[in-house]
């Protein structure tokens, strides 16, 4: 602790960095790899929190010492910091006493000072000063009243761990900069392999499916999951260290110390692909605001993480405790992913991306909708047989709004194929108000199926127009809802498209035009 | 019974009535008893002084021709109705405290001191006496220095590391006194050359003329290169012209007891500091004071008045040199 004192000194009155960092490179050399942690820790700044406060300690002090408190008041008044005013009070320890403890011991003791109920702090506190030198004391006084700060910046510190251990600097001023318990982190996972052990896979790309889903094939050739919206990462657990990277090429690992605790719950040798998702820790809807906004952050307050608390949704699995898995076709990595997620305590902030368990696409269609409700953004649709290396991510979204609507009419084309075009209503009152016209979206099938069923129940015809009984409820997305006051409904719908098909629901379980004039402010 | 005092404050400083002189005056006077050749305590155009033989030879170095009678440790010199002798303050070479007797009555002044023995300055010891008149510059309990052989390592320690960073090491120190005993500590050996500033070669010059076995080491050429790995010894306010050497940058630190708070360090312009310092700590000072036996203090030279304060308030008659007695 004292030669943390002296070195903290000399970093202070360096001239500039570059002495800096051979300050601080020459003293973690002389150190065994437990203390090299700590102060790695310390200069950088990762303090332990205040365990007693400045009046506790300038009491305890004044009475170890048997000053009066003017005389303490008159050296404060000279020293101008309590913490070292109070550690320069008491007597130097006995060097007949043995050597004063390193720094690895003396940040134990100040942990089980802190650890113990506030009321007997006391003596743990005194009997620690008992054995520092006061330079000592001032460090562990700062640290016990949480008026300790680091002196270097991570990127400082990593270049003076680069030239100890070698290695890549910047990866280790990452690693430094992100939130780590010195206690729990062993100098292996400070100094990542310089062979870029901890870098990412490319990203599988991630593409917006612009056709209908029935373009992609049989929906059973592909894996549908939801996705939230979140960054896109990959998190990897390797070599000690953990890192998590984003498609840019940038490591966010910094941003996101609530998933620091992953580091030493997945295997090592681990890596995963998914999104960062930022949820209000009651509700847990995502909020997307607080991920831009934690991400412009200069630093992350205790109370940010706590409002919008991170969690890995996990999407693939690419490497589990040391076996590449990108060979495997995707449905088997899924697999090994839902068990690996299983495994861990159900705290951990990861969850696998929720499976969509609808089958067929016309139901997924269905299920599109409802995604807000739990959240969700869109569908990701990947191709179960895909290896990593060809495996592409379809990003399936809902339309931007959508509201359930009855078909009142139909258009007939030229000859005898399927409809053209079809007139839908929602509710104002007891009546019902045409609102859309929309002829894009329902699959083949189903439009061959609507078709028939137009043709078998019309109950009036205008030139191409057929009337149908207002029973078949469509759900109808569309992009924006302006005011058209000529129309009936006073609204226009842009980007109208027919979502899906709700055979099985009732006709009077539809929209109100208030919905959509509500829908039309928004 | 009320007796005349034998040491009064007039308006040249210390002086004893009974034997016509003055101790550390800070004007001119006809006989100073001189503790040390500091300039706060030595000062010039006193027709004749009274030092130790090193004392003498400083004065003479600093001062140039100036009349001064030698007295050796511990021997009585009667001076009018007073007798004096003179005895070690630890502060630097030569220097002592005053031991100043008038009938049966004794005090002792006790000049710039420090308990610490340096090897170098001869070493202080107690001195009994019924009043003490003691300089406090670091008396509050902050300051409790480490033994010298802690700083010397922590000195070598930053040595060593400059050098290896293919600097110059350069330490700030008073050229009578504090650089000496850096020499002395230092001059052991370290990563390379040990060289002193001119100004601080004539001061260990005349010291090792006056019989002080001050080392001796080469001397810096101003305005030319330091050599590879040398740490250079100069008076603070030349450091910066030192030219580091080839490729290098300097380093400076400063040595003194003002380094001991960061407060302070910052305050005096932030660089490496190393708590060395030629007075005595708290420690030292309690313990001076309890080791005269003495039962009235007078402090001066520092934080005087807080000393006092805490010496009264342990049962002494003590109060701030000059300052009236309590009502
Ligand atoms: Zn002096
Ligand atoms: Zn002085």
């Amino acid at each position: 602790m004292k030669g943390l004192a002296r070195l903290i000194d000399r970093l202070e009155a360096a001239s500039d960095d570059a002495v800096r960092v051979q300050v601080l490179a020459r003293h973690l050399r002389s150190l065994a790899d437990a203390d090299r942690v700590w102060v790695l820790a310390l200069v950088t700044g990762h303090a332990p929190r205040r365990a007693v406060t400045g009046a506790q300690l300038r009491a305890w002090a004044s009475e170890a010492a048997d000053l009066p408190a003017w005389l303490v008041d008159d050296s404060l008044a000279v020293a101008g910091d309590l913490a070292e005013t109070l550690a320069h009070l008491l007597p130097r320890p006995d060097d007949d006493d043995g050597p004063a403890p390193g720094l690895a011991e003396t940040m134990a003791r100040l942990r089980d000072i802190a650890a113990v109920d506030p009321g007997a702090r006391k003596a743990g506190v005194l009997r620690l000063w008992t054995v520092l030198p006061p330079e000592a004391r001032a460090v562990a006084n700062r640290l016990l009243t949480g008026s300790f700060r680091g002196v270097v910046t991570p990127g400082l510190a990593s270049r003076a761990l680069a030239e100890v251990t070698g290695g890549d600097a910047a990866a280790m001023a990452q690693r430094l900069a992100a939130p780590w318990d010195p206690a729990t982190t062993r100098m292996a996972d400070l100094t990542p392999e310089p062979d870029g052990a901890l870098r990412p896979y490319p990203f599988a790309p991630a593409r917006p499916l612009d056709a209908a889903p029935e373009t992609l094939g049989p929906a059973g050739d592909w894996a549908a999951a939801w996705h939230f919206g979140g960054l896109r990462v990959q998190a990897i657990r390797r070599g000690g260290g953990w890192q998590v990277w984003a498609p840019e090429g940038e490591p966010v690992t910094a941003r996101f110390p609530d998933l620091d605790l992953l580091a030493r719950l997945l295997p090592e040798a681990t890596v995963i692909s998914g999104e960062i998702v930022l949820s209000d820790p009651t509700s847990g809807q995502p909020l997307p605001a607080a991920l831009a906004a934690r991400m412009a952050r200069k630093t992350l307050s205790a109370r940010h993480l706590a409002d919008a608390p991170a969690v890995l949704v996990a999407h693939d699995l690419l490497d589990l405790a040391g076996d590449a898995l990108g060979l495997m076709p995707f449905a088997t990595r899924r697999d090994r992913l839902d068990m690996l997620c299983a495994r861990l305590p159900s705290g951990a902030p990861i969850r696998p991306a929720p499976a969509v368990v609808e089958e067929g696409w016309p139901n997924r269609a269905r299920a599109l909708l409802r995604g807000r409700a739990l959240g969700a953004r869109s569908m990701w649709l990947t191709r179960r047989a895909a290896p990593f290396a060809a495996t592409e991510v379809m990003d399936w979204s809902p339309p931007p709004m959508s509201i359930a609507a009855v078909l009142i009419h139909a258009e007939v084309g030229q000859g005898p194929g399927p409809l053209a075009a079809f007139t839908f209503a929602v509710r104002d009152g007891v009546a019902l108000v045409p609102v859309a016209k929309a002829s894009d979206g329902l699959p083949p099938e189903d439009r061959a199926e609507l078709s028939a069923w137009v043709r078998a129940n019309t109950t009036d015809r205008f030139g191409p127009v057929r009337q149908v009984p207002p029973v078949q409820v469509f759900d109808i997305g569309f992009s924006a809802a302006t005011a058209a006051p000529r129309r009936k409904s006073g609204l226009m719908l842009e980007a109208l498209r027919i979502l899906s098909w709700h055979r099985d629901r009732a006709a009077d379980d539809i929209d109100t035009l208030d919905t959509l004039r509500a829908l039309s402010r928004m | 019974m009320t007796r005349a005092p034998v040491l009064i404050v007039d308006d040249r400083g210390l002086y004893c009535p009974k034997g016509d002189f003055h101790i550390d005056p800070w004007r001119p006077v006809a006989r100073a008893v001189t503790t040390h050749a500091h300039s706060d305590h030595a000062r010039g155009g006193s027709a004749a002084y009274l030092a130790t033989s090193g004392t003498a030879a400083m004065l003479r170095h600093r001062l140039g021709a100036v009349q001064v009678q030698t007295l050796d440790w511990g021997v009585p010199l009667a001076i009018g109705g007073a007798t004096v002798s003179l005895h070690p303050s630890g502060h630097l070479p030569g220097a002592a405290q005053v031991r100043v007797e008038v009938a049966g009555e004794v005090w002792v002044v006790s000049g710039d001191y420090k308990t610490e023995a340096d090897g170098l300055a001869e070493a202080w010891a107690p001195v009994a006496c019924h009043g003490f008149i003691t300089e406090c510059t670091f008396g509050l309990p902050v300051y409790r220095w480490a033994p010298q052989s802690d700083v010397a390592a922590d000195i070598m320690a930053w040595w060593h590391e400059v050098a290896a960073a293919g600097d110059t090491a350069v330490i700030g120190a008073y050229s009578l006194g504090k650089a000496q005993r850096l020499l002395h500590l230092l001059a052991a050996g370290g990563p390379g050359p040990l060289l002193v500033h001119p100004v601080i070669a004539a001061s260990s010059e005349a010291l090792v003329c006056a019989g002080y076995r001050v080392p001796r080491v080469p001397v810096l050429t101003p305005g030319a290169a330091v050599p590879q790995r040398a740490l250079v010894l100069a008076p603070p306010q030349t450091t910066g012209a030192i030219v580091p050497a080839g490729g290098g940058r300097l380093q400076v630190a400063a040595a003194s007891g003002w380094m001991a708070l960061r407060g302070t360090r910052r305050r005096r312009g932030g660089g490496t500091g190393f708590t060395l310092s030629d007075h005595a700590d708290w420690p030292g000072l309690n313990a001076a004071v309890e080791a005269t036996g003495a039962t009235s203090v007078r402090t001066t030279h520092g934080y005087a008045e807080a000393f006092a304060r805490w010496l009264a308030s342990r049962g002494l008659d003590a109060r701030e040199l000059g300052a009236a007695p309590a009502p």
